[in-house]
């Protein structure tokens, strides 16, 4: 479904390209995930993705058809989940919808139905600040549904979460996938996290980035907690964090000037 | 900031050049009067202007200051030193900020007559609010692990006082200068709209009754000048009190 | 919290002072009564009679003069300053120009400009309208602005990828994260408002309270002075009180930005 071919990448005033000639693909309605030493340029994937970054070189396509025409093919979530504090629940849910000039009686409705999916349908009229950050979390991911487009790109969500709060979104976030049948791109820097929720992860390992790392994960749907027990699956998650470490120490060695950190 | 400062300079002259172009188009002196002519007037009554008026105003100016300085000082030293008065004044200092004290000149004829007296008042009355809470805040700004520290040197209330606190009150003090100097020189000149002898905002309002624009103007350059160079001397005292003080 | 309870804490939050205030307020007029130079020092009972008495006079003639200037100079010095603030935010050029201008402001006491003002628009509104608004724009503009700029990064980037203009980010995030320093400059100005309508009265005027303040020095009338000073400085407190009241309850995203 989505195809990275050839693309370089090169932050404005950095001395080296962040991104060189990388190649991969995604398949449709997978969950795949990208790891990496915090850094690594796995979040500038996703900027180029949702054109906030711009390509030097090569293509990226989606079903076949260059992204850069393009518009709301992809739905972005970011880390904190950025909720307008002077919006009620159903505010910001609506605010995609808001944007793009849907319908005021068509955005009642579709926030309705998401924040149902996401269980939070009695919430609505509630304020942000009246609710815990994993209630926040899915509001926002209420809120990138509502963006509307099947290519759902998560940028560490639950990183900011504590412990217990993030399995549970993690358990949550698998069983919404399963109902809703989307793509999903998600970064995380959690072994763990990415081995429970994707079939594919890629690892981002090298500066520049030339090309990914790829493992499947040998789980069906739908996952427990237990299985992530296995040897198999033990021994992956090893063979992951080797991948990450060796990775760190080439970036290190590699990142000369500090490239323009664009957070 | 240099740059900043370059642009508003820049600026400035355009906003003269301007002012001076609408000025000659208007042609009407007693409207707009073009800021050639502003200097003009400057330029030939200057004797009497720096001679006679200046110093009436100037002197206000300066012993209201003091006046507040002492006052201000005095005031944030016994607050600081006493809770219960803190408590007691500390919230009436707060609210005082709040209402607009120049209101009040009229009281303070009635009480004080047309005399240079009233407009010290005011200027001190003007000025010596915010010297007290900022200086006071600057006492209370004293980390406590500082004062945690000198405790344990055993150091009593006075040596907290001296080593610690006055120091970290020295930049609130200044600020409050900064803010209050700019704010005496303009309550002692519209004080004298009130009634005086003489003075640089006197002047400015009979100017204004003789439907003399550039006369009216005139003092203003006056008291600009005069601010800027109050403030860089303010700025220089307080640059030789900090490497003093190191 | 119900109301009972609010007064409770603001009582036992304020008692020193307010016992303070009470205080004072008791000596004033046992001093008053002691001295009994009417036209100097009237005592608090006295003024309020006063307040009484020229009701008429007070609140049909002379401060609906102050506060029709008040009001229309401070709307229109709002207006100008966010105005400015929008422009400054849209354009760096803009920015450049007009930040200048306010660095020069304060180096110009704009007080000192006031009989410019009479001596254009003669003893009648402009004058004071004027005053008020080049005494207080210029705040509230920078206010607002700074409030402008506090707009987080990831969120504007956020908008961005919604694919939103830059009126609908404006609107959805800008304005609302530039409104708690907008209320704070309103705080801080209004009180300036009412200080430069009484100051340009004092130059010229034929009503309102700062000319009849004035004017009651002159016939030593004590009492009145008092009470249209009072007046005064009533219409300041209330305009804070109010936008104090605004900003609490329809504002209350202060700390969330």
């Amino acid at each position: 479904m989505l195809e990275f071919k050839k693309v370089t990448f090169q932050y404005e005033g950095a001395d080296h390209p962040l991104i060189e000639n990388l190649s991969f693909s995604i398949e449709k309605g997978t969950f795949t995930s990208i790891i990496g030493a915090s850094g690594s340029g796995k979040s500038t994937i996703f900027r180029l993705l949702n054109g906030l970054e711009h390509i030097r070189s090569g293509e990226i396509l989606l079903e076949g058809k260059d992204i850069s025409g393009m518009k709301n093919f992809c739905s972005y979530m970011p880390q904190n989940d950025l909720l307008l504090p002077w919006s009620t629940v159903e505010k910001n849910v609506c605010l995609p919808m808001r944007i793009q000039g849907v319908k005021k009686a068509q955005q009642k409705e579709i926030a309705a139905r998401m924040l149902d999916l996401v269980g939070l349908g009695d919430v609505a009229d509630k304020y942000p600040r009246e609710l815990s950050g994993g209630m926040r979390q899915r509001v926002a991911f209420a809120r990138t549904l509502c963006a509307g487009s099947d290519l759902l790109l998560l940028d560490e969500p639950f990183s900011a979460l504590d412990y217990l709060t993030r399995i549970s979104l993690q358990e949550w976030l698998l069983d919404q996938w399963m109902k809703l049948n989307k793509t999903i791109l998600f970064i995380t820097h959690d072994v763990e996290e990415a081995l429970f929720l994707s079939k594919e992860i890629y690892v981002v390992a090298d500066r520049p980035v030339r090309r990914m790392e790829r493992y499947e994960v040998p789980m069906d749907y739908p996952r427990t907690r237990e299985m992530l027990i296995r040897s198999e699956i033990q021994e992956l998650k090893e063979e992951l964090i080797r991948k990450m470490r060796e990775g760190d120490e080439r970036i290190r060695k590699v990142r000369g000037p500090r490239l323009p950190r664009k957070g | 900031m240099m740059k900043k400062k370059m642009y508003g300079l820049a600026f400035g002259l355009c906003l003269l050049l301007l002012w001076q172009g609408i000025a000659m188009a208007i042609d009407a002196a007693y409207i707009l009067p073009s800021p050639i002519q502003v200097f003009k007037h400057l330029a030939e009554n200057l004797p009497e202007l720096m001679l006679v008026h200046f110093p009436i105003t100037m002197r206000v100016v300066c012993i209201g200051t003091l006046i507040s300085i002492t006052l201000g000082l005095f005031l944030a030293v016994l607050m600081n030193l006493s809770l219960p008065l803190e408590k007691a004044i500390y919230p009436v200092l707060v609210f005082s900020q709040t209402i607009p004290v120049i209101c009040l000149a009229p009281v303070f004829v009635l009480w004080l007559g047309y005399t240079e007296k009233m407009r010290v008042f005011l200027v001190v009355v003007m000025s010596f609010f915010s010297i007290t809470v900022n200086v006071f805040d600057g006492f209370k700004a004293v980390r406590k692990e500082n004062r945690e520290l000198l405790k344990t040197y055993g150091g009593d209330r006075w040596q907290e006082l001296i080593y610690l606190q006055v120091p970290t009150a020295l930049p609130y003090f200044f600020t409050s200068l900064k803010v209050g100097v700019p704010w005496a020189i303009v309550a002692a000149s519209v004080a004298e709209w009130f009634g005086a002898p003489g003075g640089l905002g006197n002047y400015s309002r009979i100017r204004m009754m003789s439907l003399d624009a550039a006369g009216l103007l005139a003092p203003l350059v006056i008291i600009s000048v005069t601010a800027l160079v109050f403030m860089a001397l303010i700025r220089g005292l307080e640059g030789l009190v900090v490497t003093w003080m190191k | 919290m119900n109301r009972m309870q609010v007064s409770m804490s603001m009582w036992k939050n304020n008692r020193w002072a307010i016992s303070t205030a009470a205080l004072l307020l008791i000596l004033w007029e046992i001093l008053a009564r002691i001295i009994r130079i009417e036209h100097i020092l009237p005592g608090p009972v006295s003024i309020l009679r006063c307040l009484w008495d020229l009701r008429g006079t007070l609140l049909i003639q002379q401060m609906p003069a102050t506060l029709v200037a008040v009001l229309a100079g401070f709307l229109l010095s709002v207006l100008i300053g966010v105005f400015c603030a929008i422009l400054m935010d849209r354009s760096p050029v803009l920015e450049a120009i007009i930040y200048p201008l306010i660095l020069l402001t304060q180096t110009i006491p704009v007080m000192c400009i006031t009989p410019l003002f009479v001596l254009w628009f003669g003893y009648t509104l402009g004058a004071r309208i004027l005053a008020i608004i080049l005494g207080t724009f210029f705040t509230i503009a920078v206010n607002t602005y700074d409030g402008l700029r506090l707009s987080r990064r990831e969120m504007l980037e956020l908008m961005d990828t919604y694919g939103g203009n830059s009126r609908q980010i404006f609107r959805e995030v800008k304005l609302p994260t530039a409104l708690p320093n907008l209320m704070t400059s309103l705080k801080i100005t209004f009180p300036w408002a009412v200080v430069g309508a009484a100051v340009a009265e004092w130059l010229g005027a034929t009503r309102g309270l700062g000319y009849y303040s004035k004017l009651m020095v002159t016939r030593m009338n004590g009492p009145a002075v008092y009470a249209s000073v009072f007046l005064l400085t009533m219409i300041a407190l209330a305009g804070i009180a109010l936008i104090k009241w605004i900003d609490r309850h329809y504002v209350v995203w202060r700390n969330e930005i």
